[in-house]
C-alpha cells in the first residue's frame, strides 16, 4: 500500500491547528465581541471549511492519502468536512450559551436546524441518486 | 457545486465571518472613568483600552474623589448591558454599591453617572496598594459594563 505519510501527517497538523484556533476563538474571545457575533461568526466559518471541502473534492488538490481500498475514502475534502462539523458544534454551543433567547425556544430551532439538515441532505441525497463507493470509482 | 463556485463561496463565508468579527470590535462599548479637575473633566481610564495611560496622567495614577463614569455606544444599532460601579470601603470594611442597574443606549448614544466618593471612606493609611504608586489615602473602584472592567484608584485629593 502506497502511503503519503508527509501528506497526512501535515493535512492532519493543519486540521488540529486550524480547530483549535475555531475552539480558542469559540471559548477564549468571549469579552471582546457579543454572544451572537460568535455564534455567526462560527456559522460562516463552518460554511467556510464545508466550502473548502467541496471545492477540494473536485480539483486535483482533493486526491486520498492512501491509494488501498479502505482508506480512499480519506482525502482532503474530507479534513475540511470534519473541520466544518467541529465549527457547527462550536457555534451551536455558542447559540445554546446565549442569555437573550428562551430556552424552549433555543431547543426548538436547534431542533428544527437539525432535523431539516438531515431531511434536507436525505431528500437531495434521493434526488441525485446513490454516489459510487470510494473504491469503485476510476 | 462547481469547483469555482464553492471556492466563491468559501473565500465569501470566511470575509463575512472576519467581517462581523471586527466590526463587533470597532463598534462596540467603550467605557470612560473621568475625574474633576481644576480643568473640568479628565479621562483617567478606559476601556477597551485599558488603564495604562492612567499612570502618565497623574502622579500617582489616581483619580479624585468626584468622578464619573461614561459609557458611549458605538455600534450602529442599541445595546442593553449591565453596569456596577462599587468600591470597598477599607474604614467600614464592607463593599459600597454606587450603581447596580440595568442600562439601554440607541445606535451612537453615550450616557453618564457622576458620583463622588465620602470622605470618610479614605482609609488614613492604605494597606493594601502601594502607597508611592497610588498615594497614602487612596482606595480603589469597581467599574463593570458588561464584560469591562476598570478598577483605577480613587485619592481624597482631586489631581492638579
Amino acid at each position: 500500500m502506497k502511503e503519503r505519510t508527509l501528506h497526512g501527517s501535515l493535512t492532519f497538523l493543519g486540521f488540529i491547528i486550524s480547530d483549535l484556533a475555531v475552539l480558542y476563538f469559540a471559548i477564549e474571545y468571549m469579552p471582546l465581541v457579543s454572544d451572537w457575533t460568535r455564534v455567526i461568526a462560527l456559522i460562516f466559518l463552518a460554511l467556510m471549511f464545508a466550502f473548502l471541502g467541496a471545492y477540494l473534492r473536485q480539483t486535483v488538490l482533493g486526491e486520498p492519502f492512501f491509494e488501498g481500498p479502505r482508506l480512499r475514502w480519506l482525502r482532503p475534502a474530507v479534513v475540511m468536512y470534519l473541520s466544518a462539523i467541529i465549527t457547527g458544534i462550536a457555534a451551536e454551543i455558542a447559540f445554546l450559551g446565549l442569555d437573550g433567547i428562551d430556552r424552549p425556544l433555543k431547543i426548538l430551532l436547534s431542533l428544527v436546524v437539525g432535523i431539516g439538515l438531515i431531511i434536507a441532505v436525505a431528500t437531495r441525497h434521493r434526488k441525485e441518486g446513490p454516489e459510487a463507493r470510494p473504491d469503485q470509482q476510476a | 457545486m462547481q469547483a469555482r463556485t464553492a471556492l466563491i463561496a468559501a473565500i465569501l463565508s470566511a470575509t463575512i465571518a472576519v467581517g462581523i468579527v471586527a466590526a463587533d470590535v470597532a463598534w462596540g462599548l467603550e467605557v470612560h472613568i473621568d475625574t474633576q479637575t481644576e480643568g473640568g473633566w479628565e479621562t483617567v481610564a478606559s476601556s477597551p483600552q485599558g488603564e495604562s495611560h492612567a499612570y502618565e496622567r497623574f502622579p500617582h495614577g489616581c483619580s479624585g474623589p468626584d468622578l464619573r463614569v461614561r459609557v458611549d455606544n458605538d455600534k450602529p444599532f442599541g445595546d442593553t448591558f449591565d453596569i456596577r460601579i462599587s468600591y470597598w470601603d477599607p474604614v467600614a470594611e464592607r463593599t459600597q454599591v454606587v450603581l447596580d442597574e440595568t442600562w439601554s443606549l440607541d445606535a451612537f448614544e453615550g450616557r453618564a453617572h457622576d458620583f463622588t466618593i465620602p470622605d470618610e471612606a479614605f482609609p488614613e493609611r492604605n494597606e493594601t496598594e502601594d502607597p508611592k504608586l497610588f498615594g497614602p489615602h487612596s482606595l480603589t473602584i469597581d467599574v463593570r459594563v458588561d464584560e469591562q472592567f476598570l478598577g483605577p484608584c480613587v485619592q481624597r485629593e482631586a489631581p492638579q
